[in-house]
């Protein structure tokens, strides 16, 4: 009776240690199996991520690129990848990876998507190929839009950049009191090249076949004086080398340019007046300084109205003002924009427009023209170099020419006047996250 | 009965009492590991569950479906040491990417005294709100979730942060729990001797939509 009762306490206490110890190693597993998910939900993102800069990084380098890649091994787990185009100009990278630690557990998945688009030069509020040595931004200064330089950005004090800055060779900050601790909003980025080219035989046929082509035919320069009038007409009129100029001419631009593309071969065009409706102004083949310059007579505006932006719109720069209305304007050139002194411009200068400047910048004709007000800039410049808009004097008062006002017409962020030119790189402009779907 | 028999009695009943005193003993153990298993098990998942929450809101700070509606540099709204806002594209039921359309979605710890209730001193609600909606939040056993936000060059910036748009990656700190603790009978045991506790950091979440452009 005694020994078998024994045996019932044993097989009893046995049972109940039995299945604590269950209880314990099961708590145990799972608590291994929630990290082990984890874990392999993060090693599947991080194969994404992998994937998706690399395409990325492809379609940025040649953005023809369309390849794929089908089960690609990579840190243990796999990659899928493919370019797909989603309209003419755009495509999309679809990066999946996959992981699973051992055949006993989930597998994880994670899809990483990433659209990519065309960039022109007009998404930049300030682009400036070569940063001169002996210029700086400075405490106060404020660039609105992407700013980007192919030279080293020198900074001093506190500048504000609203926009994604980057330089070709980094960012140099001058010494200053208090210390330099320059405000990048849209971050900075050093290392990037996007080189300043312009492709003007594009803007030449378009011209060609819809647009207006102004040439001498000789082989001599033309000049060009446009004046756009309010009512989408323009009124122009032409001199062939040092000849005299010819008699005004007014035609609706919809006749002149139906695609809004103006070229002057090889010459110089004089400008000014309001815009209305969608333009580029293209002047190429520089020979010296020449040709291939944009003069600026005077104030060349929208017709649509222009307004300061709400401080709060999330939408814009606080302090940036903003175009109402669909007009838009290119000033392209191979040589320079020059504003012309003259009893119009004394007194600032309004510029709404994308300015385009392959070998030279937005300068002043005369370095000794006076004390005349701002530049008030709203849309983009891109110039090779920045050029002498004021001259200060000791105590930083302007004593000729301009103080500077640039800003960022936001509409040139996803648009840009007809056949601006194009940095012919592709960027990211979503970057799509999913975690946990493989879709 | 003679005096063996009462020999036998009293010498069962001790071994009896033994016995009972072990099984007690061992109800005792076994009810604490079952606790502390159980609770470690709760904290890590918690944990977790907590952590892929904020891992896929974060990384999609400043996404929308959309591209061309909100500007980079005012993609954070709000951002301090223990809450932060920012604009993004959450999913809808006919979409996951999002509808292009920009939601503006919040985090924030809340006080301790909220959760008074609890035997942990300094467990803390984690809000997370959808635009205006009412804000939503569960005990998960949080104690600690803190923000640090570095600038493009990986210098800290003082919270709370003047100019969200300098931010170019954040660190995420988060601590949970166990709401109880099985027993505090030993006054010389410390708080994290007491209550199951695991640590989660983020270091440097690079949001690329933060810097693509």
């Amino acid at each position: 009776m005694g020994g078998k009762a024994s045996i019932y306490m044993v097989l009893g206490f046995s049972l109940i240690f039995m299945v604590a110890g269950f209880n314990f190693s099961s708590l145990t597993n799972r608590a291994v199996d929630n990290e082990a998910n984890y874990f392999s939900e993060t090693k599947a993102h991080d194969i994404a991520v992998i994937g998706a800069n690399i395409a990325s990084n492809k379609v940025w380098l040649d953005n023809t690129w369309t390849g794929q890649y089908n089960n690609v091994s990579i840190n243990n787990g796999q990659l899928n990848l493919k370019v797909l185009p989603v309209s003419s100009n755009e495509v999309q990278i679809i990066s999946v990876g996959t992981y699973q630690g051992s055949s006993v557990e989930k597998v994880a998945n994670d899809t990483i998507k990433v659209l990519m688009r065309p960039m022109s030069y007009a998404q930049f509020g300030y682009y400036m190929s070569n940063f001169p040595g002996n210029l700086f931004f400075y405490t106060g200064d404020v660039i609105y839009g992407t700013f980007h330089t192919q030279g080293n950005l020198r900074v001093k004090g506190r500048p504000t950049f609203w926009g994604r800055a980057t330089a070709k060779k980094g960012v140099t900050p001058l010494k200053n009191d208090p210390v330099t601790d320059p405000a990048f909003n849209g971050g900075f980025e050093q290392g990037v090249d996007i080189p300043l080219e312009w492709n003007a035989d594009i803007t030449k046929t378009a011209a060609q076949n819809n647009g207006c082509v102004f040439s001498s035919g000789s082989g001599q320069p033309i000049d060009v004086r446009l004046v756009f009038n309010a009512d989408a007409t323009v009124t122009f009129s032409t001199r062939i080398g040092n000849g005299s100029w010819s008699s005004d001419s007014t035609v609706a631009l919809s006749t002149l340019a139906p695609n809004g593309v103006i070229f002057v071969d090889k010459g110089n065009v004089y400008l000014k007046g309001t815009v209305n409706g969608q333009y580029t102004i293209a002047v190429d083949q520089s020979s010296g300084n020449g040709t291939g310059n944009v003069y600026l007579e005077g104030d060349i505006v929208y017709h649509d109205p222009v307004q300061q932006v709400n401080p709060n719109d999330p939408h814009d720069y606080p302090g940036n003002y903003k175009v109402i209305g669909t007009d838009m304007l290119g000033i392209v050139c191979s040589n320079n924009i020059e504003i012309v002194n003259n009893a119009d411009n004394q007194n600032n200068i309004n510029i709404d427009a994308a300015l385009f400047c392959l070998k030279g910048g937005l300068e002043i004709q005369d370095n000794n023209m006076p004390a005349s007000g701002y530049i008030n800039l709203i849309g983009s410049i891109t110039e090779f170099t920045s050029q002498v808009t004021g001259v200060v004097d000791g105590s930083g008062h302007i004593i000729h020419g301009y103080n500077e006002r640039i800003y960022f017409d936001q509409r040139f962020r996803t648009a840009a006047p007809p056949y601006y030119p194009l940095t012919g790189r592709l960027i990211p402009v979503t970057w799509y996250e999913s975690t946990w779907f493989a879709d | 009965m003679g005096f063996s028999s009462l020999v036998d009695l009293i010498g069962s009943m001790v071994v009896g009492g033994l016995l009972f005193v072990i099984l007690l003993r061992m109800n005792n153990v076994a009810t604490e590991n079952t606790f502390t298993y159980n609770g470690e098990l709760q904290v890590q998942q918690n944990l977790v569950a907590t952590v892929k929450l904020i891992e896929a809101d974060f990384r999609k700070i400043g996404y929308c479906a959309n591209p061309d509606i909100v500007i980079p540099a005012r993609y954070i709204t709000f951002a301090d040491s223990t809450r932060i806002s920012f604009y993004t594209d959450l999913a809808t039921v006919s979409n996951h990417s999002g509808d292009g359309i920009p939601d503006i979605l919040t985090y924030y710890s809340g006080p301790t005294s909220e959760l008074i209730g609890t035997p942990n001193p300094y467990d803390m609600k984690l809000y997370r709100v959808e635009n205006n909606e009412t804000p939503k939040s569960a005990n998960l056993g949080i104690t600690e979730f803190k923000l640090r936000y570095f600038d493009s060059f990986g210098k800290v910036i003082s919270t709370p942060v003047a100019d969200p748009g300098t931010i170019q990656t954040i660190e995420i700190n988060i601590r949970v729990e166990n709401t109880s603790a099985y027993t505090k009978e030993y006054a010389d045991t410390s708080h994290f001797q007491q209550y199951q506790t695991a640590f989660w950091r983020q270091l440097r979440i690079n949001n690329r939509n933060l810097t693509k452009r």
